[in-house]
């Protein structure tokens, strides 16, 4: 492996290559939006799991979260960003380089 | 890691179908369409059912695709979303969308020009054309029920060709048989959904 597939590997973002979040990343990005209910049982994670993941990914700008009610239910609904898209697209090129240079 | 994304990402679009309830409205809508123009073929459109029958026909054949949207956005609401999980896609619901239809349809007119007879008829070409659809909807969304319903249509729309001498009747019966053949997996699909997950409510 050369210096700059190195290079690639440690400059990878993260907080996409935490597995969880990739979870989440890789579930919303196939959808407009997603609730919670789904994203714990695509991801199996815990609920205080999936809830500190979204927070770290909303706090990186990768994810918004709206909180409201249909009818008398919760509904917290997560959705990718355009700046989340572009992390995940780009973390997937990173690794995909950093593997087949093996 | 690229493989494990991507199933992550066929898993979500696969999760549209995870009730059947798209397969239970598209069947009831070929049911009703098969059944409004057997109907239409076979009464007098002078008379009150006759033009019930046309009337239904423009109908469905105009509203069809909204009315299906809509009746399986409501039930989602009430029945999916509330044990599973409420997901909105993109570029609407992921179907098959519209370029494979102009692919299939292509592709149809070209084998009808070097097939022999009875496999010309209409009742084969609808057959022929649902079970593509159908089929190329399977590999979409990696669901093998789909395949064997693409097959049914073809069965459906052969065997049409074969015993049926009116070929509008005999596309009619594929298009109803198909549609059957769609709501019965569809409800199967249902009712085993409903009760592998109980209503839950979100924290």
């Amino acid at each position: 492996m050369d210096d700059e597939k190195i290079r690639a590997l440690i400059d990878v973002d993260r907080i996409v290559h935490e597995p969880a979040r990739l979870m989440i990343l890789a579930v919303l990005s196939a959808a407009r939006e997603a609730d919670f209910l789904y994203l714990l049982n695509a991801t199996a994670l815990t609920k205080g799991n999936l809830s500190s993941h979204l927070s770290r990914l909303e706090e990186a700008g990768y994810v918004e979260i709206e909180k409201s009610f249909v009818g008398k239910q919760p509904r917290t609904v997560a959705r990718l960003t355009g700046s989340g898209r572009e992390a995940l697209a780009s973390y997937r090129n990173q690794m995909q380089a950093v593997l087949k240079a093996r | 890691m690229k493989d494990e994304i991507d199933e992550m990402v066929r898993d979500t679009y696969r999760y549209f179908y995870v009730d059947g309830l798209v397969e239970v409205a598209i069947g009831f809508l070929f049911l009703v369409l098969g059944l409004v123009v057997f109907a239409w073929l076979n009464l007098d459109t002078t008379s009150w059912p006759g033009i019930l029958a046309v009337v239904a026909l423009i109908v469905f054949t105009i509203g069809g695709s909204a009315i299906v949207k809509r009746v399986v956005g409501l039930v989602k609401e009430r029945v999916t979303y509330q044990r599973t999980g409420y997901v909105a896609y993109d570029r609407g619901e992921p179907g098959v969308g519209r370029w494979p239809v102009v692919l299939a349809a292509v592709l149809l007119v070209l084998l009808l020009s070097v097939l022999p007879d009875p496999l010309t008829k209409m009742p084969f070409v609808v057959g022929a054309l649902l079970g593509i659809l159908l089929a190329f909807m399977g590999y979409r969304v990696s669901l093998i029920r789909f395949y064997l319903l693409g097959g049914i249509a073809f069965a459906v729309g052969l065997a049409a060709a074969l015993l049926v001498a009116d070929e509008l009747v005999g596309a009619t019966l594929t298009f109803a048989g198909s549609g059957l053949a769609l709501l019965v997996s569809g409800a199967i699909i249902l009712l085993s959904y409903v009760q592998e997950h109980p209503q839950v409510g979100e924290e």
